[in-house]
């Protein structure tokens, strides 16, 4: 007799968020992989169609929703079509950022301050009844690596602003079973580091900023919020987890 | 030259924000005993004026900037004829802040984005629109007020708090060749208006002193005191840190 699989999760009910590419496409196809009914969500909902038909391919129930982030009513638009049409949710995934590289500017900050951080709380907040009737209920934010190097731009400080939150709110909700956990990923290959991570100014300096040297994959950071979200974590809570390669530089 | 002396501000040209009440108006006057001229921006004009008169009394001039922090736009202007006023500027105190009511959740939208704006965007903001008065001084140091709620993690007046202890890291980095430091302050609870409703409630109070190594609350003047420290040339290589002002804040403080 072998205990089931912790790392499964099988019937469980997750929500996405910007999952059409990059990092949220990669957790939604991990997710599908280990048996999870998954709502994704982007901003144009036509834009999931391409993931969506391809977890369908591989026998996943794949629901798609169109919503602007940047819009207050939209969070908790989406939260209440995604458990509709799951009946119900175990595992929200807080993934859509916008990494605007557009310098310090008021429609910058606002734009970030709305989709990096307004959204995810009101998701969260809109989630709550129906995390509350999950047996494995988990949130999980995904931040950056950024919230400790922090930045002349909002992007970093708003990721220290949603660490910080996760802390907090783990412990709001620990009395209620509710994991809350972030993930802090390192510069990964996507669309959003793409003007960078093969100019020689990045790569050369790899070595010295990131012990393994290299950027990381989204798979990498897939893996880690598939453990996160599986009962393998179940005692895992409020914690901020850095999947960056290892910024553990001595300077 | 002297250690004490190394402390002394003297004809340095301050902008403090939220300098109407609490620890603003603390550091407003120590800066001004220090040796400081002092721009003091709040929304109340009134108290404003009543702390000029201090400031001028300790002999130092000051310049009243009536503002509100959350409009964003106002701030770059508001600090450039403030060192205009005082003929150049050396120092911005990003002091300002608003409490939230909603804790770990959004009520209302527009309220959310007010606190964050006070909270960080206008720190955010006024760095950069400080940066070219202090470059042209030859540098400068922007001093930021955190909050150790930040550090632990207390909803979303925390998390904003905590967004300012990741930029101050960040602008001293960017702001290093212009010799501006960056550094922050997390106080613990101060005694405050804004810390009244805190007081107020028995239960909150005792748990906050429980997990608190003295026991008690700060005195504005014991942040006021750490911001003369930071702002002088005796913390000259200090940048891009934030310092705990908590008493000992832990969670296994008191037993």
């Amino acid at each position: 007799m072998i205990a089931p699989d912790p790392f499964r999760l099988d019937g469980r009910r997750a929500l996405i968020t910007g999952a059409s590419r990059g990092i949220g496409r990669a957790i939604a196809e991990s997710y599908a992989q280990a048996g999870a009914r998954l709502a994704l969500a982007a901003r144009t909902a036509t834009n999931l169609d391409n993931i969506a038909c391809q977890l369908r391919e591989h026998g996943a129930e794949v629901h798609t929703f169109g919503a602007d982030l940047r819009d207050p009513e939209a969070p908790t638009r989406l939260v209440e079509q995604a458990a509709k049409a799951l009946g119900g949710l175990d595992i929200v995934v807080n993934n859509a950022g916008d990494g605007g590289h557009d310098g310090l500017t008021l429609d910058a900050y606002r734009r970030m301050l709305h989709v990096n951080l307004r959204a995810p709380v009101l998701i969260i907040q809109a989630a709550r009844p129906f995390l509350l009737e999950s047996d494995a209920p988990v949130v999980i934010n995904v931040s950056s690596v950024s919230a400790k190097l922090g930045g002349a731009e909002p992007y970093g400080p708003l990721k220290a602003a949603l660490s910080s939150y996760t802390v907090g709110l783990a412990r709001e909700w620990g009395k209620d079973g509710i994991r809350v956990v972030a993930i802090a990923p390192g510069v990964i290959e996507t669309d959003m580091t793409a003007g960078y991570t093969s100019e020689p100014w990045w790569t050369d300096n790899l070595p010295e900023r990131v012990a393994l040297g290299r950027n990381g994959r989204v798979e990498e950071i897939a893996g880690v919020a598939r453990f996160l979200a599986s009962d393998a974590a179940a005692y895992i809570t409020g914690a901020v987890i850095p999947v960056d390669g290892g910024w553990v530089h001595q300077y | 030259m002297p250690v004490l002396d190394r402390f002394r501000l003297d004809d340095r040209r301050a902008f403090v924000t939220g300098a109407s009440r609490g620890i603003g108006r603390a550091i407003a006057l120590a800066l001004a005993e220090a040796g400081a001229d002092v721009a003091v921006a709040a929304r109340d004009e009134a108290r404003l004026n009543a702390l000029a008169t201090e400031i001028e009394i300790l002999g130092r001039r000051a310049h009243v900037v009536p503002l509100d922090l959350a409009n964003l736009e106002s701030i770059e202007p508001a600090i450039d004829a403030a060192a205009n006023a005082l003929g150049g500027l050396d120092l911005l105190v990003n002091n300002a802040g608003v409490t939230y009511r909603a804790g770990f959740g959004i009520e209302d939208p527009a309220e959310f984005d007010r606190m964050f704006d006070v909270n960080l965007g206008a720190v955010l903001f006024a760095s950069q629109a400080a940066r070219p008065h202090l470059a042209a001084a030859g540098g400068g140091v922007i001093v930021n007020i955190g909050s150790i709620a930040g550090t632990k993690g207390t909803g979303l007046y925390g998390a904003s708090k905590q967004g300012v202890h990741a930029l101050t890291r960040g602008f001293s980095r960017e702001f290093a060749n212009d010799s501006i430091r960056v550094v922050a302050l997390a106080p613990g609870q101060v005694f405050t208006d804004m810390g009244a409703r805190v007081r107020a409630n028995p239960d909150e109070m005792n748990t906050l002193l429980h997990h608190t190594a003295q026991g008690r609350v700060a005195d504005p003047a014991e942040i006021a005191s750490a911001v003369v420290y930071l702002a002088s040339p005796a913390a000259a290589f200090v940048t891009g840190t934030t310092i705990a002002i908590d008493g000992g804040r832990d969670f296994f403080a008191r037993r």
